[in-house]
């Protein structure tokens, strides 16, 4: 092109390409502007050492959802306390554990640290009170260290310690570059690649790594054989002695150690107390247990 | 060079099959406008200028703009319409028909191709995408086309005015090239240096946008060491490309002074000499000629960027045939069909390791599984019990001994109907955004009545039944704003959902009940045992209540197997097994 209208031509596209754009930026704007429900930088209150968590009369609903996922949940779980929460598939642990972390805010009811509702707090120091294994909780392409210490400060023997007590630190002792090894091939030939539970094992070192006082576990021993979850529940027991533990757990061998056990239905809880006392009244955690325990016992015992 | 254009043809057959109409409309269409571009930017401004000095009168030279006009209006509105109307059409229908053969090429290969980063990374992910590619070599064909078609014509004319100017258009051109080929080979090598610093900068960033990852990110400072990488992976882009930006600049001033320059400034001094002092050429001589080089100034590079691109294309095309003849070394070459009895299995001898490593994951495996037996494989994490079911299915062959069905090495049978025939459940299953019908039919005409069955025998017919569409409810919130969120254990239901909904003679459960309440899984097995009742069934478990019904159970460490029998023999035997059972059911021991 030459000339002027040439140059008129240009000036027609970048008009044209400056408008699609605004379209993009409109969407950047409303990204960037977004006011998080929960922010992390939230100012508040500085979380004290953990004495007790208290739910009153909580309910929450997730967007879109025509039903609630729990209903009037009240209970209280107290410093050194391990509290099992079963129930059946679908019936809202996952949610309730979402609660406690405030990921989610109930519609209504509040819950209470140490007798103040979560909101009080500031998002990030009351999240760090907890420890958490996911369900489905994932390995960063990052070194075996980041992976377990999750950005608190480098302290290879911390991470060494956590991995021992999770497990899995022969494992990585004896990887190309021990606590620097990258976890997965994507970036480095020499990664490691991890079964499922021995990223599991990572996943709980994460726990043990942190100075949280609460530790959630949802299904921590899905993916391990019954040496490794033996194994693994002893862990548990030593290092949970001076922690609070929440676990998820559907192997009703487990819920024994608890303190108090939390039963989920009809997205309330619908039974409470130690094994024993839940066993004496016949309930849907009875009539669970004996099913599990029924394939159990037999002749040869 | 010569393979490569090859190549490129290649990839281009595919344009020509899908989308020939297009594909001539736009060569024709190229062709025609470059020519009449010719004509009409230079020989028309000489042509009326001739005529004024020559004192001819407006209407003399009327009818030749008239018709030159209405020529050029036409050709620009096909080529409008060819772009906008008609190219999102056929780019559609390439994608469409191309696309499902790549699926179709992407569903067949084998599994090991997505064990090992580097076939994955070159064999997989880069071809997803090898409709655009191949639409974007024709049109790197197309613009090439057009540049000579309209280098060549401004040259002739060029060459019928002023010969020394064709001097300078291939001096121009010759050292464009040059600067060119010395900057691309620069700029490849450093293209490569920055490669894998990309792709740590775009995984530590991707990272914050994905749901899978979000509560992590929440719960922990893992954001520290991500945001503290995606900063170094930044600093040694920078610094990488500092390394090269001072030979980057000598070479683009280089380039300058010896095209555009030689072109646009001497050669135009020297025709202004020749208007102005010397008087040895034409006004209209000199506007041709101007209008020629300034032409010729914007065809030049635009045919070296063209050449440059071409290089780049052939690594895409290189990788797409690669893919295209890639053969499976799970050869599909059996002509039996597999029967409709239960399922009888021999394994002898089986030993196996991954490709591209020397450790050995199945050692020396023997067993014999008698139709209609229900089979339980039990183990520590890692000793090779998913492996062995993978064998069966034939997503890897072994490296020896052989594996019988019915007597007859399973290689001996048609690949996709022996595949086709057994249900299996993995432990990694993955639930699709369509239908829950479809989720558990896994077909595209599910049948209504039997996905009410399968779904009644894994226990999820309740919770489908209370929601609004029932088996119609779309799976999960990425397609669908009300889409169906199941927790954990239901989405394991679903699949399990898909083993009953066949009436398969051959079922493989791997970890079927890890996520499942004590009442599921509990019922789970009573379903297995009663609809199952004709077929053989392989099952791993970590449950070990699960195994005490099987006919028999393995147990398996390091890859071989270490006992064998019924849960009462494994007992007695008092070996791996019943150490790994006290302990699971010591908890349970009630008064």
């Amino acid at each position: 092109m030459i000339g002027l209208a040439g140059n008129l031509q240009q000036l027609a596209d970048t008009y044209g390409k400056a408008h699609r754009d605004s379209l993009y930026i409109q969407n950047l704007r409303d990204f960037l502007s977004y006011e998080s429900k929960i922010s992390e930088d939230q100012s508040g209150m500085i979380p004290d050492t953990f004495e007790t968590l208290e739910f009153k009369d909580v309910s929450f609903t997730y967007d879109g959802a025509e039903k609630p996922a729990l209903e009037h949940l009240s209970f209280t779980i107290r410093a050194g306390q391990t509290v099992a929460i079963v129930g059946l598939n679908g019936a809202g642990k996952t949610t309730l554990v979402k609660l406690i972390m405030r990921l989610y805010d109930p519609q209504q009811g509040e819950i209470c640290y140490n007798g103040k509702n979560i909101k009080e707090y500031q998002v990030r120091a009351y999240r760090e009170t907890i420890g958490t294994v996911f369900q489905d909780f994932r390995m960063f392409s990052l070194p075996v260290a980041d992976n377990v210490l999750m950005g608190r400060a480098d302290d290879p023997q911390r991470a060494e310690t956590a991995l021992r007590k999770a497990g899995i630190w022969e494992k990585i002792k004896n990887a190309p570059h021990g606590l620097q090894t990258v976890i997965g091939r994507e970036f480095d030939p020499d990664g490691l690649e991890l079964s499922g539970g021995e990223a599991q094992r990572i996943a709980l070192a994460r726990v043990f790594a942190g100075h949280a006082q609460i530790a959630i576990l949802d299904e921590p021993s899905s993916a391990l054989d019954p040496v490794a979850e033996y194994q693994m529940f002893e862990n548990l027991r030593h290092a949970a002695e001076d922690k609070t533990t929440i676990f998820i757990s559907h192997r009703l061998s487990s819920t024994q150690m608890a303190d108090v056990i939390y039963l989920i239905d009809g997205h309330t809880i619908k039974e409470a107390g130690t094994h024993t006392e839940l066993m004496a009244r016949q309930g849907l955690y009875w009539d669970m247990y004996q099913k599990q325990a029924s394939a159990y016992q037999g002749e040869d015992r | 060079m010569k393979k490569k254009i090859a190549d490129q043809l290649y990839m281009q057959k595919y344009i020509f099959r899908y989308i020939p109409f297009y594909a001539l409309l736009k060569i024709i269409l190229v062709v025609v406008t470059s020519l009449l571009d010719i004509f009409l930017f230079t020989y028309s401004f000489k042509f009326a200028i001739d005529a004024v000095e020559a004192g001819k009168g407006f209407f003399d030279i009327l009818p030749f703009f008239a018709v030159a006009g209405a020529l050029s209006i036409i050709t620009v509105f096909l080529r409008k319409w060819v772009d906008c109307q008609y190219f999102p059409i056929c780019r559609e229908r390439l994608a469409q028909k191309m696309k499902t053969h790549l699926m179709e090429k992407a569903s067949a290969v084998d599994l090991a191709c997505y064990d090992q980063p580097e076939y994955y990374d070159t064999l997989i992910m880069a071809n997803q995408n090898a409709d655009t590619n191949a639409l974007n070599i024709f049109h790197t064909h197309v613009e090439l086309l057009e540049q000579v078609v309209s280098i060549s014509g401004f040259v002739t004319i060029l060459l019928s005015l002023d010969a020394l100017g064709v001097v300078f258009a291939v001096v121009s051109l010759v050292m464009g090239l040059l600067t060119n080929a010395v900057f691309n080979r620069l700029q490849l090598k450093c293209e490569l240096e920055l490669a894998p610093l990309y792709r740590k900068r775009d995984y530590t960033g991707r990272i914050f946008f994905l749901p899978d990852y979000a509560k992590e990110l929440r719960m922990s400072r893992i954001k520290l060491p991500l945001t503290a990488y995606f900063k170094t992976s930044i600093r040694e882009i920078v610094d990488t490309n500092k390394k090269y930006d001072m030979r980057f600049l000598v070479l683009r001033l280089l380039n300058f002074f010896t095209t555009v320059f030689l072109t646009d400034a001497v050669y135009m001094a020297i025709l202004v000499y020749r208007i102005v002092v010397s008087k040895t050429l034409s006004v209209g001589d000199f506007t041709a000629l101007y209008l020629c080089m300034d032409k010729l100034s914007y065809w030049l590079p635009n045919l070296m960027e063209t050449l440059t691109n071409y290089q780049k294309h052939s690594l895409h095309t290189e990788l797409f045939q690669k893919f295209e003849n890639y053969q499976n070394t799970v050869k599909d070459e059996g002509q039996v069909m597999p029967g409709t009895e239960a399922a009888e299995i021999e394994i002898n001898n089986l030993s196996f390791r991954y490709p591209g490593t020397d450790h050995s994951v199945l050692k020396d495996i023997d067993l014999h599984i008698r139709p209609g037996e229900k089979i339980a494989i039990v183990g520590y994490n890692g000793s090779g019990k998913s492996t062995l079911v993978k064998l069966l299915m034939r997503f890897y062959d072994p490296d020896r001994g052989e594996i019988k069905m019915q007597g007859r090495n399973i290689r001996e049978y048609r690949l996709t109907p022996y595949r086709k025939q057994i249900g299996a459940v993995f432990q990694d299953y993955c639930t699709y955004a369509c239908s829950v019908a479809e989720n558990v039919s896994m077909d595209t005409k599910p049948d209504e009545e039997q996905v009410w069955h399968a779904l009644k025998k894994s226990g999820l017919a309740e919770r489908i039944d209370r929601t609004e569409h029932r088996t119609a409810s779309q799976f999960g919130r990425e397609l669908y704003e009300d889409g169906l969120i199941l927790s954990g254990g239901e989405a394991h239901k679903i699949a399990l959902s898909r083993a009953f909904y066949h009436d398969c003679r051959f079922v493989i459960l791997d970890e079927p009940s890890a996520a499942l309440d004590p009442i599921s899984e509990y019922s789970f097995y009573e379903s297995v045992r009663e609809n199952f009742r004709n077929a053989t069934v392989i099952f791993i478990s970590h449950r070990l209540s699960s195994t005490r019904g099987a006919d028999r159970i393995y147990m398996m460490s390091n890859g071989e197997i270490i006992e064998q029998g019924t849960h009462d023999e494994l007992m007695k035997q008092n070996g791996a097994y019943a150490a790994s059972f006290r302990l699971q059911a010591e908890k349970y021991v009630t008064e």
